[in-house]
Formats: C-alpha cells, sequence, structure tokens
C-alpha cells in the first residue's frame, strides 16, 4: 500500500463511513461531524471501520489509539492514520 | 410493602435522601432530587391529560433526568415506553403511534427527526423536552403543548401525586423484533417486574453501598435490573456515558474509576473488554459481582475474563423480555477448565419461578432429552400491546395443571436438563438469532426487503460470529433496476441498525428445497465457504 494523502485518506473513510455506516446517505457527514455525539458509530460499526483502516492502510491500530479523540469526526481519523504511516516509514 | 416500582424510590428516599441514587457524566441526582423531581413530572403529565393505564414515550438520549422521566410516568399511573435512541424515524413513529403514547419524552434532536404527522395526528396530546432551557425554543413542536423540564421544576408541586392503580397495571412497554415484520411491544406489568427485582435484589443481595453500571439502553430489559434493584436497595445507578460506550479501554478505565461494585451487560460488551481493554491495568477490587445475558458467552473469553479478574462473582442470567430472567447461574472454578468447550449453562429457574421442557404434545421430556423451555411464574408478561392472536401462540394454559387456571410462556428455546438439574441451552426452534444481546427476527428483515416493491425475492441468514452473536446476511432476487444503495436506503429507514444485514448480496435466483421453500441451509453453506 503506497502513502496516501491527507485528503486521499479522508476521502476513503468518508467513503467507507457513508457505505458502510451510513447506508449511502451522505447528507450529514463532512469532517467535522461528529460521529459518537451523533450515534453514527457505535461500538460494533466503529470496530468494524477500525478492521477496514487496518487493512485498507496496512496498519495495526493499538488498542489505546481507540479512544474518542481519535475517531469523534473524519478529520481526527484521517490524523491518526497519517500518524501511523508516518511512523512506519521513518 | 411496594407493590409498584416507583414505591421503591419513595421508600429509598425516605431512607437516604441524600445518597447519590443515579450519574452520568454531566451530573447526578440524589434520592430527595430524583423523588420530587419524577413527581413533578408526574404532575405536568397529569395536567396534560395522561390517566391511569396510559402510555408515555421515551425517545432521548440516555442522561439522569431519562430516568426521573421513567418514575414520573409510572408515579402518573402510565407505562413507559422507551425507544431506541438511534431507531429510524419511521420505526420510533410506528411504535409510539401503535401504542397510542399520549405524552412524548424527548429532545430537540430526537424531536425534529420525528415525521411531521406524527405530531399532529393520533393520541399526541404533548411534550416534554429535557434539554431545552426555553418554550421560547420550541417552535418545531407546532401546535402541541410542550413544556421544558426546567419550566417543570420551577412550576409544579413536588409531593407524589396519589395515582391508585394497582400491581396489575403495567409499568412499561419494551418493543422487540417480530417476525411478520413489525416491532412487537412486550407489555410488563408492576407485578410481572417487581417478581423479577425482589429475586434479584435478595439474590445477589444489593445494598445501599452498592454501585451498579447502567450499560444496556433503556429499551433494553436488562436496564431493569440496574434502575430498579439499585433504587431499591438506595445504591447508585452509574450510566455509562455516551462517549464511553464504544471504546473498550475508555470503558475499563471508567468502571474502575467509578468505583462501581456490579456491573451488568451482555457478553460482547465483556468480549470487547477483554480483547481491547486492557483489564490488567486497573484496580477492580470494588467489583463484587458481574452479571451477563442476553446471548452466549462463549467460554474462551469468560475464561480470559476471569483470569485477568478472579476476585467477582460471575453469574450468567437467561430469560427472554417476556419473563425477564428466568433461570441463572453461578459461575464455577470448574467451569474454566481449559479442556470445556460447551457454553456454560443457563442454570437452574430463579426462586419463585418454575420451568419445564416439553416436547410438540406438550408434555414434559425426560431428563437429559431435548425440548422446549416453559415459564411459570408472576413475571410472565401480559402479552404483547394489541395482538391477543400472538400472545395466545405463547402465554398458553398450563398442560401440567388441571385444577386451576394458570399459564406457562413458552419461550421457542431449545433446552436440555444436564444431571446437575442445571439447563443447557441447545438453540432455537424458530428463526429468532441474538445479536450483541439483541432478538432479532430474520422473517422481520425479510418482512421489510420484500416491502420494497422491485424485491421479487429475499432471504436472510445468520452467520454465528464469537465476539457479536451472529452477522446478517441478505440475498435479494430484485428487478434489474434496483440499486444496493437504494435498497441499503430503504432497510435502514425501517430498520434499527442493529438488524441491518452487514451484507447484500444480489442474485438472479434463490436456491430452492424439493417443497420450493428457499433453502436456508445451501445459503449458510455458500457463506461459510466465501
Amino acid at each position: 500500500m503506497s502513502m496516501e494523502a491527507s485528503a486521499d485518506i479522508q476521502a476513503i473513510v468518508k467513503e467507507y463511513v457513508i457505505s458502510e455506516v451510513l447506508s449511502g446517505d451522505e447528507g450529514v457527514l463532512d469532517v467535522s461531524t461528529e460521529l459518537i455525539e451523533q450515534g453514527i458509530l457505535d461500538s460494533m460499526s466503529l470496530l468494524r471501520l477500525i478492521a477496514f483502516l487496518e487493512e485498507r492502510f496496512s496498519i495495526q491500530v493499538a488498542d489505546e489509539d481507540i479512544v474518542p479523540r481519535h475517531f469523534h469526526n473524519l478529520r481526527a481519523i484521517e490524523e491518526l492514520i497519517a500518524s501511523y504511516q508516518a511512523r512506519s516509514r521513518s | 410493602m411496594a407493590f409498584l416500582l416507583h414505591q421503591l424510590l419513595s421508600e429509598s428516599a425516605d431512607r437516604h435522601p441524600d445518597r447519590v441514587a443515579v450519574e452520568d457524566d454531566r451530573g447526578r441526582l440524589t434520592y430527595a432530587e430524583l423523588e420530587s423531581l419524577s413527581s413533578q413530572i408526574a404532575h405536568y403529565l397529569r395536567n396534560r391529560g395522561v390517566e391511569p393505564g396510559d402510555r408515555v414515550g421515551l425517545f432521548l438520549r440516555k442522561s439522569i433526568y431519562g430516568v426521573a422521566a421513567l418514575f414520573g410516568i409510572q408515579k402518573a399511573g402510565a407505562a413507559y415506553v422507551p425507544l431506541d435512541p438511534q431507531a429510524p424515524p419511521l420505526r420510533a413513529a410506528y411504535i409510539l403511534q401503535n401504542c397510542g403514547v399520549r405524552v412524548l419524552v424527548t429532545e430537540q434532536e430526537k424531536l425534529q427527526r420525528l415525521p411531521a404527522e406524527f405530531l399532529t395526528q393520533g393520541a399526541l396530546t404533548g411534550l416534554l423536552l429535557v434539554d431545552s432551557e426555553a418554550a421560547a425554543n420550541l417552535e418545531m413542536a407546532g401546535t402541541l403543548p410542550a413544556a421544558t423540564l426546567a419550566e417543570i421544576r420551577s412550576s409544579q408541586p413536588i409531593r407524589h401525586p396519589a395515582v391508585p392503580i394497582t400491581d396489575d397495571y403495567l409499568a412499561y412497554i419494551l418493543y422487540t423484533s417480530g417476525s411478520t415484520g413489525e416491532p412487537k411491544g412486550v407489555m410488563i406489568s408492576h407485578l410481572n417486574s417487581l417478581t423479577f427485582v425482589n429475586w434479584a435484589y435478595d439474590t445477589f443481595h444489593v445494598v445501599s453501598s452498592d454501585r451498579v453500571s447502567n450499560h444496556a439502553p433503556f429499551h433494553f430489559d436488562l436496564s431493569v435490573f440496574d434502575i430498579f434493584c439499585t433504587i431499591k436497595a438506595g445504591g447508585t445507578l452509574s450510566l455509562v456515558p455516551d462517549l464511553i460506550h464504544p471504546f473498550p479501554v475508555e470503558l475499563a478505565r471508567w468502571i474502575s474509576e467509578k468505583r462501581l461494585t456490579i456491573w451488568y451487560s451482555v457478553p460482547s460488551a465483556l468480549i470487547q473488554l477483554v480483547e481491547r481493554g486492557h483489564l490488567e491495568r486497573h484496580d477492580y477490587r470494588a467489583l463484587r459481582l458481574v452479571l451477563f445475558a442476553g446471548e452466549v458467552f462463549p467460554i474462551k473469553y469468560v475464561r480470559r475474563l476471569v483470569e485477568t479478574l478472579p476476585h467477582p462473582e460471575y453469574y450468567n442470567l437467561y430469560g427472554p423480555t417476556e419473563t425477564n430472567v428466568c433461570t441463572y447461574y453461578k459461575l464455577k472454578p470448574e467451569d474454566l477448565n481449559s479442556a470445556r468447550t460447551e457454553p456454560v449453562p443457563i442454570g437452574v429457574a430463579c426462586e419463585n419461578q418454575e420451568v419445564v421442557v416439553l416436547n410438540e404434545r406438550l408434555e414434559p421430556v425426560p431428563k437429559g432429552n431435548e425440548g422446549e423451555l416453559y415459564v411459570r411464574s408472576a413475571t410472565v408478561a401480559k402479552g404483547y400491546w394489541g395482538r391477543l392472536d400472538d400472545t395466545a401462540k405463547v402465554v398458553v394454559p398450563n398442560p401440567l395443571n388441571r385444577h386451576f387456571s394458570s399459564v406457562l410462556y413458552r419461550t421457542g428455546d431449545i433446552v436440555r436438563q444436564l444431571p446437575s438439574g442445571e439447563y443447557q441451552y441447545v438453540g432455537r426452534k424458530d428463526k429468532m438469532v441474538k445479536s450483541r444481546g439483541y432478538r432479532i427476527e430474520l422473517g422481520e428483515i425479510e418482512a421489510t426487503l420484500y416491502a420494497h416493491p422491485a424485491v421479487r425475492e429475499a432471504a436472510v441468514i445468520a452467520v454465528p460470529d464469537d465476539q457479536v452473536g451472529a452477522r446478517l446476511k441478505a440475498y435479494v432476487v430484485a428487478d434489474s433496476n434496483l440499486a444496493r444503495s437504494e435498497l441499503e436506503k430503504f432497510c435502514r429507514d425501517h430498520l434499527p441498525r442493529y438488524m441491518m444485514p452487514e451484507s447484500m448480496e444480489f442474485r438472479s435466483s434463490l436456491p430452492r428445497t424439493s417443497n420450493g421453500k428457499v433453502d436456508i441451509h445451501a445459503l449458510e453453506k455458500g457463506s461459510v465457504a466465501t
């Protein structure tokens, strides 16, 4: 897997959330939509999202990173993935 | 002696007015505060025309005010009808209309999602908004009279209204998946519920120093133990904050920081704590009791949980919503033997309940043989709201008693009695499955798919999953112009999220058995192969 630019990461995650979590309803979602507070991600969809991210970006998300500040919106998720990619590069 | 659930609150408020009754991440209410606020809510509901026997809906995120509201509803003589806060608006509106709720307790964001016609049609006579400061914000309520919690607090009397009801009145209605395509409301009376609450209180020795988790949503009957046993004991009910719920590491820390003494949840929540919560990092010495219910808890995870936290007592509680808990099993050290692969038993009947295993002819099966589990108890629900036929299929005359009339509840669960006298769950007689403790009628999902005009055939299977119970797969034969996204949206508008198929496969035909039925086994085999 090549390193994606942040805009690409965001687009990939957004597409996943729209198709797999929101079943195609993109009306509500932007980079700062509160995914947990609004009940878009619950425990089951969050775990599925993490499994998707791990496979799609060839990363291993540490349990300590599965916390609200990394998953509360699309921007936070994108930053988390970028930080993993930066670590694997160095 | 308390014979109504809300009397448990009044009694505890007399004994421990200053103890904390309920807390969440935004606040707390003492027993005195919970008692007076719930009485004020009851007065408001009565002013809005709520009569004994009426239904009042709860459509809101979990909070200490939701707890005050459900006691207030009961004090007004009504039954509370808790909705899944994440329910699709159409489904929420269906439930509220189905049982004719008179008043809806809600919050602005939820209210805005409901179809406008719901607010102007039907039995609704008022709204109570828990999250608004002033009625000025309430234009979306249209012509319905509405009040905020702040207004009720400043205007209504705090004394407990005297509403003369008996323990035969409904305390709450819990809607579950219905095989014919629409959710059905399980009606629970005060007697039904108190029979369970009193048993649990005695069995688990709940006391005023206990700090009890509330993990389950209020529309799920695990919450009945959390709320009413804790309040009966004068203990503290600690609501798991929505923001922590999905995050195992945070939840593990929260349980420790809150010094919880009793935890009750579905196994899938405990599995996530074991898998990703790093329980070994925190201090759980306060935790004395772990209860789980709602689905099978795979033994390998039980073993890891007990190895990490050896100190608490563990119980497997079993029972459908229609009886709450009817059997229970205390985990024994030998259950953790590494050679064991079968799940822990569901145990023996709760005190003051009787369970029997019958065959198709309603005759008792010999000990050790498989049969369907039937329950005789005052916990057995009054039936399904407005569905006498469906009720008569499961609440049946007791064939073992010919001297006076009594009934048995037919669980649909196949069990087998072990030599020890304990019962072992074997499986379901019908197409109901469990996912994260939620009951799911595959027939309801199929009926929803069929409701789409372009769907010609549909079948849904459940692929067993160790961590969540089941994963749902739908197979659809549809007109060629039906887009997957359209069918997914249609389902999302009608089904709660836990009933959404994880995958949908479009096919030109479905496999059939020799007698023409959809061959579910062939689909199941195919799904394992892929």
